[in-house]
């Protein structure tokens, strides 16, 4: 095992930079040994880097990147056994000629198994399939103790959960069985419909998303008053093989993954994004975009994972990066929704991903992020004066009963995060039972004073 | 940026304002106060003076009162614990602890021209110290120095005043190279003339300043990653000037 690079790391949103000894560990003696050094700044898991905000950093203390990778697969059931450091790129590469998806993959497919759920992530078949952790078989992890340890809902069952959307925080995922879903092709039937303003497109989504295994809505946040919260909605199915034009027919399950171009260096010392680009972009992808069009089939990559295609997307934002800010409030709450909208277009920031969703049931994981609700996710680019808008936003979504996504908080306080998470003593004493040292810790984990009691 | 703070809007959770009472100290703290700010610690002699200013800080976050006397170096390394055990982490630290004196009294008595050195440059090297060490640790953490223009080029009539921000300064400006690439920055904060209650009684200088002018343009110079920040700004100049001057000129200039 090497020493460990003492540097300077930071979340996919560029912000609060912090320095850590970072550690590529190769085997589960090499981790041990790890934890086993650690100091009172404790360890975190790191994946591919990229939740938003500080959860995978951990200042003066040591951070470990896990190097296996490796992927199986029983082609019969469709149970994966994947290395928590293999991604959900790799993962799909051998999955789809065979058959079977992810059950559940965030917006880009370059996060590691063991981080996504950490994160207990989501996707746009949430109000029918849940998140990620509902898909588990069970976890091999370690245990601060250096022990390790295989759980599931019948084996200690409260670490289960509680690492389900831990944030890492409970131990290492080493190992990971899931559950994948069958599909016939790798393309997906897609309905999308344009809606000029917010009213209509939620009463989109709550009339049909439950017709469809996927949907989600881009929401313009360049505009106000009475196109405020105009979008485009799409709903998605994997496409069956007769769905197909008969060419494609005999190589159905055809994929690979689509080459990257990176966004250069040099972009993130420039001046961010402007404004009158952002509004630019609004405008033309909301024209761009038909007023209702059915049945169109597209790519895995195109549907799932758009921004991906972009590498490295998050230099366009300048050098002090942006924040994502995502927050859950009860589906009996849509005016919170329109609320926060309202916030972020007074400010005018140059914003461009704006997305909506109806989330369905949640899991049992006292931390998973989550619950029945619209879920409304805003980029701004870091200003001034963004502190002061996230603190209006913050407002909103407490009177609402509403929480934050921990895996895209960078900007959160111990208090703002405490009224959304009303199961966090719950979590913190099964920590406290596997971790009473406290050896993992992270940045998030110390900005929130989740590790407390 | 500095990496520092731990939130991605670059403010701090968390602030300690050695020197709790200092006027310049409480306004820089004022101007660092976000939404986001959970706790301030006052480090001060008298505290019931500390109180009063913390009563004073508008905000919605705890205010920590904690007694310090930069005199008593004893207790340096000490206090940056009893600091951190209310803070978790130190985002933001100010060192602030000085007495001006009256160069008169000091020529009467020597042994307050040397309580004047502890103060204003013992005292603070020490807590500096424990500090820099604890942030190297954390791996994060800003440090503001509160030096002054009379340590740029000590004048006779303010010779032990002048020394002792001369010794801060100069430590303050050697440490911050020190920390290079370990996650703590410092900035070092040469105000001029700054009229307020340390001043109160004598006439203002050239180029006087006020203490929420300090405050701004510190805050502002360590937002981008500034070591070193005079102000007003003219007074970089002034001195650069200043310390060309031949000694046989500097002796007579009167202020």
């Amino acid at each position: 095992m090497n020493e460990g690079n003492s540097q300077v790391i930071t979340g996919w949103g560029r912000t609060s930079p912090s320095r850590t000894r970072l550690i590529g560990v190769q085997s589960e003696d090499e981790l041990r040994r790890a934890l086993a050094r650690a100091d009172d700044r404790g360890v975190i898991g790191r994946g591919l880097g990229r939740s938003y905000g500080d959860a995978a950093q951990n200042s003066g203390g040591t951070t470990i990147v896990l190097s296996s990778s490796d992927i199986y697969v029983d082609v019969a059931t469709g149970v994966v056994d994947a290395a928590g450091g293999a991604s959900i790129d790799s993962l799909l590469q051998q999955t789809i000629p065979e058959g079977w998806f992810v059950p559940v993959t965030p917006g880009t497919r370059f996060v590691t198994v063991g981080g996504a759920i950490a994160a207990d992530v989501h996707g746009k078949n949430h109000h029918r399939d849940g998140s990620i952790g509902h898909h588990l078989v069970d976890l091999t992890m370690m245990v601060a103790s250096g022990e390790v340890v295989v759980v599931d809902r019948e084996r200690d069952s409260e670490l289960f959960w509680a690492t389900i959307g831990g944030m890492g925080l409970t131990g290492i995922i080493l190992r990971a069985r899931l559950r994948m879903i069958p599909i016939e092709t790798s393309s997906v039937s897609v309905r999308t419909e344009r809606h000029s303003h917010l009213e209509d497109l939620m009463a989109s989504m709550e009339s049909n998303d439950e017709s469809y295994r996927y949907a989600v809505a881009w929401v313009d946040g360049s505009v106000g008053g009475s196109r405020l919260g105009r979008g485009i909605v799409t709903y998605g199915e994997h496409a069956t093989i007769d769905m197909l034009p008969s060419l494609r027919r005999s190589a159905p399950l055809d994929y690979r993954s689509p080459r990257v171009v990176n966004v250069p260096e040099f972009m993130s010392r420039v001046r961010p994004l402007r404004r009158s680009t952002a509004v630019a972009f609004s405008e033309l992808w909301f024209r761009k975009a038909p007023k209702q069009r059915v049945d169109e089939l597209v790519s895995i990559p195109s549907y799932f994972h758009p921004l991906d295609g972009v590498g490295k997307w998050n230099r366009l934002y300048g050098p002090r990066g942006f924040i994502q800010h995502q927050c859950v409030v009860p589906l009996d709450a849509p005016h919170a929704v329109r609320a926060i909208l309202e916030r972020v277009v007074r400010d005018r920031p140059a914003n461009v991903v704006n997305v909506l969703k109806r989330f369905g049931s949640g899991n049992a994981g006292p931390l998973s992020f989550p619950r029945p609700g619209w879920t409304l996710t805003v980029d701004i680019p870091v200003t001034d004066d963004l502190v002061h808008t996230l603190r209006d936003i913050d407002t909103i979504v407490g009177e609402w009963g509403g929480r934050h996504y921990l895996a895209k908080d960078a900007t959160a306080t111990s208090r703002s995060i405490r009224s959304g998470y009303e199961r966090l003593a719950e979590w913190q004493a099964v920590r406290n039972r596997v971790d009473p040292h406290r050896v993992w810790q992270s940045d998030l984990g110390r900005r929130l004073d989740l590790c407390a009691g | 940026m500095g990496f520092t703070m731990q939130n991605a809007t670059g403010s701090a959770q968390t602030i300690a304002l050695f020197g709790g009472t200092s006027e310049i100290g409480l306004e820089i703290v004022r101007a660092l106060i976000t939404p986001t700010t959970e706790r301030v610690v006052l480090a001060c002699r008298n505290t019931t003076a500390g109180q009063a200013s913390a009563d004073a800080l508008d905000g919605d976050m705890t205010v920590d009162v904690i007694e310090w006397d930069a005199a008593d170096i004893s207790v340096s390394a000490d206090v940056v614990d009893a600091v951190a055990q209310n803070v978790h982490d130190i985002d933001i630290a100010i060192i602030a602890a000085a007495q001006l004196g009256d160069q008169q009294t000091y020529n009467a008595d020597p042994a307050a021209a040397a309580q004047a050195i502890i103060v204003n440059t013992a005292g603070p090297i020490a807590v500096l110290t424990a500090l820099s060490e604890r942030m190297k640790h954390q791996g994060h953490g800003t440090i503001i120095v509160l030096s002054s223009v009379a340590g740029v080029r000590v004048r006779s009539d303010n010779r032990v005043y002048g020394a002792s921000k001369a010794g801060l300064d100069g430590f303050a400006r050697a440490l911050a190279n020190d920390l290079e690439g370990t996650g703590v920055v410092l900035t070092v904060v040469r105000p001029g003339f700054v009229t307020g209650r340390m001043t109160a009684g004598s006439s203002p200088a050239p180029f006087a300043t006020d203490p929420k002018t300090v405050a701004r343009m510190t805050v502002d110079a360590v937002a981008r990653g500034r070591q070193v920040v005079w102000v007003p700004g003219v007074l970089r100049y002034v001195f650069a000037v200043l310390q060309l001057l031949p000694n046989v000129l500097w002796r007579r200039l009167k202020r």
